[in-house]
């Protein structure tokens, strides 16, 4: 049975009245009363959820809650009373911590976003560095796109904003690599703007609250989610709000095990109430139902194979480093020079690797192309100098599984050859013992250092033999 | 030309299987003796050596020696289209751009055919002398397999010792140090393929690396025995024997010491 509802919907971005009743706004017909909140439900949802995320809260190095009841967090805010004012700093404090806080467990941004704050300040200091600068901070965190978005993007706004964050929506969005998401929250968060937030955490919770079917990531069903998220949220605080319904999401409306018995809104869930109203038939439901999932593609396979260059100068070894395209995957990043083995290519390069067997030629070539006038050469076969395999490991991307092969050729070098590879534009030749140069590598590329360390300590132990010292060769 | 008819295609895919963690293509040599292969792992740590012979085929003609280079990658996912228990022919020209393999099943109601390209492979073959072992054990494969799957998940290199009164295998890794010593039992109360067999003119002792030891168990489906064959400072042998066809042999060259590491020692 269907029929016309009334239905409370934020009416547009920015309203911030001193009540918090909402806006009556007439919704399309085909609306479903089950996919809403009634008035008393929203009042209801918004008094309970603040309630509860001023008393639970996790306090985090970008929180600001002067509600907060934990003293930790006030002191935080109060320390920060002079910067309330400046509005601005904490939006570009609420941006950095939001982009890192994508694809990111919290756990591991709170370091790397400590860091990077005390690197880059302000929104200007931020405009200010290089790219290169940048994701050497961002290294580790993954998703590389993310740094150089915020760097265009603070060129953005202290290019066309006078260094000073934009407070509307609609101003936020236009910055580069800033989605609806980002610019809502860091309005409401930020700026105290009627925003409703959608992220994966309000999914799931909106998707079990309102038993909502469907894949929550089709265009009609997102739609759904922006229009229950704008109608909820709560006038007076709502970045406070969004928060609340995102850490709920996060330790109580868990993707698993999710904790019904302490949650506070749990009265108006309706996967939880189809669960309890289920009776003693097979099959039961379950709150995990909601959101459904989604069956996700498989990420493709793809193998390399990378070589550790390391260059020894009396006393001190080198690590030979190339900058990988400015597009695309781990764009400018530094890796060891590798080639594709399988996966991405197609015939050409099946038929190259029939040739020579696992790509081992075309990397020693490659390698030999790097060191190009250093007077510094590994031997294509046999001998001191020559590539040799000492494992391999997997990293997965969010599409791909890649396979590294590893080799590590060492190789003599003077001050000489040094200079000559320092001036080459897209070599970075790196000293070995450098944590600092360590830590700026992307995780495949640290996870390559780490077997040839490991395998350089194993080797001290036993060396593995190869045939050729025992079987002579057939002609 | 030549052309294999063999009864158990069963036996094709567990040879690959046998081999296809340890190289990605290889030469079988299609001779008038039989079909064999061998080559190195991309370190040139270990060597596979494979002989199937004409004996062991319902059909085999083979006039003069060919060498069939074949991506095993390739080999094994086509091989997986046919039945376990289908028989296949294999057949190709005398200098092959293409390989034929022809699949039918038990009952004659199946019939499929792969055609895959040859590649050209410049691989080294090595001369294996043909030696006394002087210390060769025979033991259950499953035993073998069960206790190289084991060291591992210790220690990443194996310690075999050979003496009179059995086999030690031990292992050191971060959390500790382990030893399984295998005694060869009494003949009489058990079937020949459970019992374990040690025989020696001198004691062998050396270190392996158990990566490769464990693909090399992956030919255990082939043969319910193992037999692995030690000469001191020189690589060890591991053998599947395959019934009434041959063979699929492993050589693994050894570990050695540091000098320091063995004063410490």
């Amino acid at each position: 049975m269907r029929k016309p509802v009334a239905v409370s919907v934020s009416d547009g971005w920015g309203r911030s009245g001193k009540e918090s009743k909402p806006v009556r706004v007439k919704v399309e017909e085909n609306d479903d009363g089950e996919k809403s909140f009634s008035h008393d439900e929203i009042a209801g949802l918004r008094r309970v959820l603040l309630q509860w995320y001023d008393v639970n809260h996790r306090v985090l190095p970008w929180r600001r809650n002067p509600h907060s009841v934990k003293a930790e967090s006030k002191e935080g805010a109060l320390a920060s009373a002079a910067a309330a004012e400046d509005k601005s700093g904490f939006a570009y404090c609420v941006w950095v911590s939001e982009v890192m806080l994508q694809q990111t467990r919290v756990e591991t941004v709170k370091d790397y976003y400590l860091r990077w704050m005390q690197k880059y300040p302000t929104v200007e200091d931020l405009a200010n560095a290089d790219i290169e600068e940048v994701n050497k901070l961002w290294a580790g965190l993954g998703y590389y796109r993310r740094a150089r978005f915020l760097l265009e993007g603070a060129k953005y706004v202290c290019e066309h904003c006078g260094g000073k964050m934009p407070s509307q929506v609609e101003d936020l969005h236009k910055i580069p690599g800033v989605g609806l998401y980002t610019a809502s929250a860091i309005a409401s968060i930020a700026f105290g703007r009627r925003a409703g937030v959608v992220d994966g955490n309000v999914i799931r919770v909106l998707s079990r609250l309102r038993a909502l079917p469907g894949d929550p990531r089709a265009p009609s069903n997102t739609k759904l989610q922006w229009k229950l998220a704008n109608s909820i949220v709560d006038a007076d605080r709502p970045g406070c709000f969004n928060q609340a319904l995102m850490e709920l999401g996060a330790t109580v409306c868990t993707p698993k095990a999710p904790k019904c018995d302490s949650c506070p809104v749990s009265g108006s869930c309706h996967a939880l109430q189809k669960v309890k109203s289920w009776g003693k038939k097979s099959n039961p439901p379950s709150v995990m139902d909601y959101p459904e999932k989604v069956k996700k593609k498989p990420p493709r396979e793809e193998t390399i194979r990378c070589c550790i260059t390391i260059l020894s100068v009396e006393d001190q070894s080198y690590f030979v480093l190339v900058k990988r395209p400015e597009k695309g995957l781990l764009a400018g990043l530094w890796e060891f020079p590798n080639v594709t083995l399988s996966g991405e290519g197609g015939a050409s390069q099946e038929s190259e690797s029939a040739r020579n067997p696992q790509g081992r030629e075309q990397l020693t070539a490659l390698v030999n192309e790097i060191l190009e006038n250093s007077s510094l050469e590994v031997c294509s076969e046999g001998g001191h100098q020559d590539l040799a395999e000492i494992g391999s490991f997997d990293h997965i991307f969010s599409h791909i599984k890649q396979k590294s092969v590893v080799d590590v050729v060492r190789l003599e070098a003077d001050l000489k050859a040094l200079e000559a590879l320092r001036e080459k534009e897209r070599v970075w030749v790196m000293p070995c013992d450098s944590e600092e140069g360590i830590k700026s590598l992307s995780t495949g590329v640290r996870k390559a250092i780490k077997l040839q360390k490991a395998g350089s300590k194993s080797k001290k132990a036993s060396n593995q033999c190869t045939l050729e010292q025992f079987f002579g060769k057939k002609k | 030309m030549f052309e294999a008819r063999l009864l158990q295609g069963g036996l094709l895919k567990k040879v690959l299987d046998s081999i296809k963690d340890i190289i990605t293509e290889g030469n079988f040599d299609c001779s008038p003796n039989g079909l064999s292969l061998q080559a190195m792992d991309s370190s040139h740590v270990s060597l596979i050596d494979i002989l199937l012979e004409s004996e062991g085929f319902e059909h085999y003609r083979c006039d003069r020696n060919i060498p069939m280079g074949l991506n095993i990658t390739n080999l094994v996912k086509m091989i997986k289209c046919a039945g376990s228990e289908d028989i296949v022919t294999i057949k190709c020209e005398d200098k092959p751009d293409n390989v034929t393999f022809l699949f039918e099943s038990k009952d004659n109601d199946k019939i499929s055919d792969f055609e895959m390209k040859t590649m050209t492979i410049d691989d080294e073959h090595l001369l294996v002398p043909d030696q006394t072992y002087t210390a060769v054990v025979k033991m259950p494969s499953a035993e073998f397999q069960r206790l190289c799957r084991d060291m591992a998940a210790i220690g990443d290199t194996v310690n075999i010792s050979v003496t009179k009164e059995g086999v030690r295998f031990s292992t050191t890794g971060d959390m500790g140090t382990a030893n399984i010593t295998v005694r060869p039992n009494p003949s009489g109360d058990q079937k020949e393929e459970e019992r374990t067999e040690v025989q020696i003119t001198e004691p062998v002792s050396a270190g392996f690396a158990l990566r490769y030891l464990n693909s090399f168990t992956k030919a255990t489906p082939l043969s319910p025995t193992v037999t692995l064959g030690m000469v001191p400072n020189l690589p060890i042998v591991v053998e599947y024997k395959i019934a009434d066809m041959g063979h699929v042999r492993y050589y693994l060259a050894p570990k050695i010491e540091d000098e320091e590491n063995a004063v410490e020692a």
